[in-house]
């Protein structure tokens, strides 16, 4: 899923390691997030919004399928 | 416990409780080797058992690890590596006992060939080991229900 995880922590001025730490998860999560490898969790994906101070859609942008009939 | 507990204290429990793990682990197997080197230099029964007491000593402190531990050992990604490793072991397990299986028991019911009692064993062990999985999977669907 496409993300703007690495702006948001280059713009706050940090490290992935760092942000791993105030999220809870490990660096490699954060990394494989930013790479576009792995899709966060909900929570995870909450949490990172709540740090950044932001809402979750200007983190990622999901590659959705068209709902509804 | 786990709710109270900060982002960075979870990664540090997270780390610590890991680092007593694979200490756990680490010492169950070294000891193990080791009475296995000195068996061999004694020719003492009791040197292999003692070993083997410490090596299962190793064991319960990594389940002590595990239970124990305010957060899950692993992160999201971790799971999410184990499970699709999980996927994949499984899968090759389901494949192997469905094509092997049929053909061992019309191989040695005929006569044609007797498979090697290991991969037999083997094969069979598949078979318990897929409907183990079945119960499980039966018992955490129920969870969702």
């Amino acid at each position: 899923m496409k993300n703007e995880i690495d702006t948001y922590r280059e713009r706050a001025g940090l490290s992935q390691g760092e942000l791993a730490t105030a999220v809870g998860v490990s660096r490699q999560t954060i990394n494989a997030v930013e790479r576009e490898r792995y899709d966060p969790s909900l929570a995870l994906a909450f949490k990172l919004a709540a740090y950044f101070e932001c809402r979750v859609e200007a983190l990622f942008e999901p590659d959705l399928e068209p709902v509804g009939e | 416990m786990s709710e109270e507990l900060t982002a960075r204290q979870r990664v540090e429990k997270r780390e610590q409780y890991s680092q007593w793990i694979n200490r756990s682990v680490g010492f169950g197997v070294l000891s193990f080797f080791v009475a296995t080197a000195l068996w061999m230099l004694t020719d003492r029964a009791v040197v292999l058992f003692a070993g083997l007491g410490l090596y299962w000593l190793g064991c319960l402190g990594m389940a002590v690890g595990y239970w124990q531990s305010p957060v899950s050992v692993g992160d999201e990604l971790e799971q999410r590596m184990e499970r699709e490793a999980s996927q994949t072991t499984f899968l090759f397990v389901t494949v192997v006992a469905i094509l092997g299986l049929p053909a061992d028991v019309v191989l040695s019911t005929t006569g044609v060939y007797t498979a090697p009692a290991a991969v037999r064993g083997a094969l069979w062990g598949y078979l318990l080991l897929i409907l183990v999985f079945g119960a499980v999977h039966w018992f955490v669907k129920r969870q969702y229900e």
